[in-house]
């Protein structure tokens, strides 16, 4: 053993090892820092500007664009009128709801035709993306819901159905929103503004933020007061979301390099959308995935573009409460994202794509995508060291004390820019709670991550491509429990 | 300082000193932020209380006086007293802006003689003179918020100051300045578009439409001159002008458009000719038809259905064999819009026949 620690190669190996990991900490850290002024910067600049915005100008305007709501549907029969009724009440003046039954085999389609009184109309499908057949169009009777679409097809999916969707819409701009999702009753009008505000670029898609609503105090399906997640593994989730929508995303919007847009809230240019040729069903993650190929689209036809992000919370969505469940989410976000980057791979470093290439993609690729199989790695490096007694434990200490300095800094971070933009948690005892999160997520909720990006990366390497939709707890009680348990694997 | 956190500090080893010196500001840092978490909490309920209690004082004197019409007539004891209490109140700015505020809001929800009294008295405290001086400092939304001000209290004095702005790289100040002119001038004075050098977005197009709303329409000037602009997004929003008011005085003005190198503008070309329904343009637009690209054609034969005659039917008919949707939908939907029955005996492709029969159902339901 002696003989062993004496080699001077292992010396010069562990000595290379503990720089590399260090530098990488460092390049990760700044990286992170910068972006997280240029989010202040950004959301900043972005509170001042709609200071002055009058969103009532969208709704009484006769010049206002349209939108169709794409809603697939699967197995929904519980729940699907209560979700349309939803949607058709969404606060905007020129939309339509096109509902998809992607070939439940429950009752969806008759409770459908009941409900809202549907009948076939004669209607011929544009299949602009090719998709599974379209059995019917179905328009209702009472000019009340003249707004609403439904489309009967044959099973082919959520990216089928929504591809689907694509096809029928006769609007400009369409959306996908999560039928579980609660929306700020503004949220259509606000990601609307981007592209009413385009000039010398077209706006291809936006985003919002998503926020979570578990313990939050909901009355008729309204968000009346925002509360810090009760649960354990929920609460940990409302500090990371804060920091990935308000840090994260805001950042690279202002950059021009944002490569996602959440599936739950955004708005998309149809035309762009169909050209770049839809969803695709072949990855778990679709709302990524389109969002960089829409991208390709125009850089490769040189035209002009941006993808943009709206700060403001407009989507309230429920979180897994439970470790079983959110590593499963994990692990199909890890999926998603390692399909979107081998999909996309000539993108890397390819200066044709200008700032996704250079930056947004490799940023992708290292500190997404990688610095969880990093970490993972140094961790087993660090355990055989301790067993081996090669460990050098100032430095170690050191680094792990730097990086949980770094893991408070950026909650803190977070934290204050949400005190002093949107202010959303009221409570005093709520921001005590999110910063007791930040003080033990390193050692409680990071670990647990990484686990899950590794499970992610394993299965991936094994071919799996199911979707394993969480189960919700629900806002209105068993009926949608019911609906979301029916929704389990759909994809 | 203790000797260890010495020996971390100024270490030889680079990645030491580096790691340490990163702990020891990350850790400050946080603790300073989190704090300002608090002081901000702290500051903006102050804040929030101040405002609160000056908007209620301000909003009871308000009242008062746009109700009470006789007691606050203009020179009475009671008008001079309440100038001068708001003069008083007015020289401190967090006052001045709550004012500012409040006045806006009731402005607002006020027409006729009411909100002429509001603009008198905006201008006898000197808030109008505030308003101006503040322009020459402050930061570009505070500036914004101050042309809004300023244009909805139709300071007209100040529009020369707000036209300067018109043409700002800052697009939220340009866009304010833009708007306040509008409220200025009115419609009469939207003239100063005309020499706008960058484009004008979607939403502010919105929000000018809007404004010109509230002008009695008597005062509506033609809006021709702005087909005239070299900015293509000024000469597209001076078509949905002319549409919208109808104004068809100069019709061959508008049909050139159709031939514009922006397809922005012929896009708002077509709108302008559908909306006003100038029959005359239908056989210009079958003979640029050819020439368009396929976005505009569509919009061609979408707007024939609106202008066409017999001439038109026969030129679309054509189109019902045609096998590419964007073109065969839009032209299917014209023809029946003109009210062209297919005999069931026709031999037009089935893929046709479905889309006449859909886009039958889709304009007449029944």
């Amino acid at each position: 053993m002696n003989s062993f620690l004496d080699n001077s190669i292992v010396h010069y190996m562990l000595t290379f090892y503990e720089l590399a990991v260090f530098y990488f900490a460092v390049v990760v850290m700044s990286a992170y820092i910068l972006l997280a002024i240029i989010s202040l910067i950004a959301v900043r600049k972005y509170v001042h500007k709609n200071t002055f915005t009058n969103y009532e100008s969208l709704l009484t305007s006769t010049i206002t664009p349209s939108v169709s709501i794409l809603a697939p549907a699967y197995n929904e029969a519980v729940t699907i009128v209560e979700n349309i009724r939803s949607l058709l009440s969404i606060h905007y003046p020129n939309m339509e709801v096109i509902v998809i039954n992607d070939g439940s085999k429950d009752n969806t389609m008759p409770v459908l035709i009941s409900a809202f009184n549907l009948v076939k109309i004669p209607f011929v499908v544009n299949y602009e993306i090719e998709t599974k057949e379209v059995l019917g169009v179905y328009k209702s009777t009472n000019k009340a819901f003249d707004n609403l679409v439904v489309v009967n097809k044959i099973n082919g999916g959520k990216a089928d159905a929504l591809n689907v969707g694509l096809n029928i819409s006769t609007k400009p701009y369409v959306t996908s929103i999560d039928a579980d999702c609660i929306l700020e009753q503004d949220a259509l009008l606000k990601l609307m503004k981007p592209f009413e505000d385009q000039t010398n670029k077209r706006v291809i898609a936006t985003g919002g933020v998503v926020r979570i609503i578990n313990s939050c105090k909901i009355e008729s399906g309204k968000l009346v007061a925002v509360r810090a997640p009760r649960n354990w593994v929920a609460r940990f989730q409302a500090l990371e979301y804060i920091r990935a929508f308000l840090l994260g995303r805001m950042a690279w919007s202002s950059l021009d390099g944002l490569l996602i847009i959440s599936g739950a809230i955004g708005i998309f240019d149809r035309k762009i959308t169909i050209a770049a040729g839809g969803y695709n069903h072949k990855t778990v993650g679709e709302d990524m995935e389109l969002v960089v190929r829409m991208r390709r689209y125009m850089h490769h036809n040189k035209l002009p573009y941006k993808v943009a992000f709206v700060p403001d919370p407009l989507c309230w969505t429920e979180v897994p409460e439970s470790w079983k469940v959110l590593q499963k989410q994990r692990n199909r976000w890890t999926r998603g994202t390692i399909e979107t980057l081998r999909m996309h791979r000539s993108v890397f470093l390819n200066p044709s794509y200008g700032k996704i290439g250079l930056l947004s993609y490799p940023f992708w690729l290292f500190f997404e995508w990688l610095a969880p199989i990093v970490e993972f790695v140094g961790i087993i490096y660090t355990i055989i060291l301790i067993s081996f007694g090669l460990i050098n434990w100032p430095f170690f200490l050191l680094m792990v004390t730097l990086v949980y300095s770094f893991a408070i800094f950026f909650s803190v971070f977070a934290l204050l820019l949400e005190e002093i933009t949107y202010h959303a948690y009221h409570r005093k005892r709520d921001i005590l709670a999110l910063f007791f999160v930040a003080l033990i997520e390193p050692f409680c909720f990071h670990p647990f991550v990484i686990y899950s990006a590794i499970r992610g990366n394993i299965d991936y390497l094994r071919g799996k491509t199911s979707w394993d939709k969480f189960e919700r707890k629900g806002f209105s009680g068993k009926d949608r429990k019911k609906m979301v348990e029916s929704r389990v694997n759909y994809a | 300082m203790v000797s260890w956190l010495e020996s971390y500090l100024y270490n030889g080893f680079l990645p030491v000193k580096i790691s340490s010196w990163g702990i020891l500001l990350l850790l400050t840092f946080s603790a300073l932020l989190f704090l300002r978490i608090f002081i901000s909490r702290v500051s903006k309920a102050r804040e929030y209380q101040l405002q609160t209690k000056y908007s209620k004082i301000f909003e009871d004197q308000l009242t008062e006086f746009i109700f009470d019409e006789e007691r606050y007539a203009e020179g009475s004891p009671d008008h001079l007293e309440l100038i001068k209490s708001l003069r008083r109140q007015i020289k401190v700015k967090l006052r001045r802006r709550v004012f500012g505020k409040a006045i806006l809001l009731f402005h607002r929800d006020f027409k006729g003689i009411p909100e002429q009294r509001l603009e008198k008295l905006y201008r006898d405290i000197g808030m109008s003179k505030y308003a101006i001086g503040d322009l020459r400092e402050g930061s570009w939304y505070e500036k914004a918020f101050i042309f809004t001000e300023l244009g909805q209290m139709n300071i007209a004095e100040a529009l020369p100051i707000v036209l300067k702005y018109t043409n700002h790289y800052n697009s939220v100040l340009r866009e304010e300045a833009q708007f306040a002119a509008v409220r200025m001038g009115g419609a009469v004075n939207i003239s100063f578009m005309a020499d706008l050098e960058l484009p004008v977005s979607g939403w502010q197009q919105t929000r000018i439409m809007q404004e010109l709303d509230r002008v009695d329409l008597a005062q509506i000037p033609p809006f021709f001159y702005l087909l005239d602009a070299k900015n293509a997004s000024v000469v597209a929003f001076g078509l949905k002008l002319l549409a919208k008011y109808r104004q068809v005085d100069d019709p061959e003005k508008i049909m050139a458009k159709i031939h514009d190198e922006q397809e922005e503008v012929r896009l708002a070309a077509l709108f302008c000719i559908r909306e006003t329904e100038m029959y005359s343009a239908a056989n210009r637009l079958i003979e640029r038809y050819p020439k368009e690209t396929p976005e505009v054609q569509q919009e061609i034969l979408n707007t024939l259905g609106f202008i066409g005659d017999e001439e038109v039917i026969q030129f679309l008919e054509d189109f019902l064999y045609e096998d590419t949707y964007n073109i065969a939908y839009p032209a299917t939907r014209s023809l029946v819009r003109l009210g062209f029955k297919l005999s069931p005996d026709s031999g037009i492709p089935s893929f046709n026949k479905e889309l006449y029969k859909h886009t039958r159902y889709e304009l007449f339901p029944g």
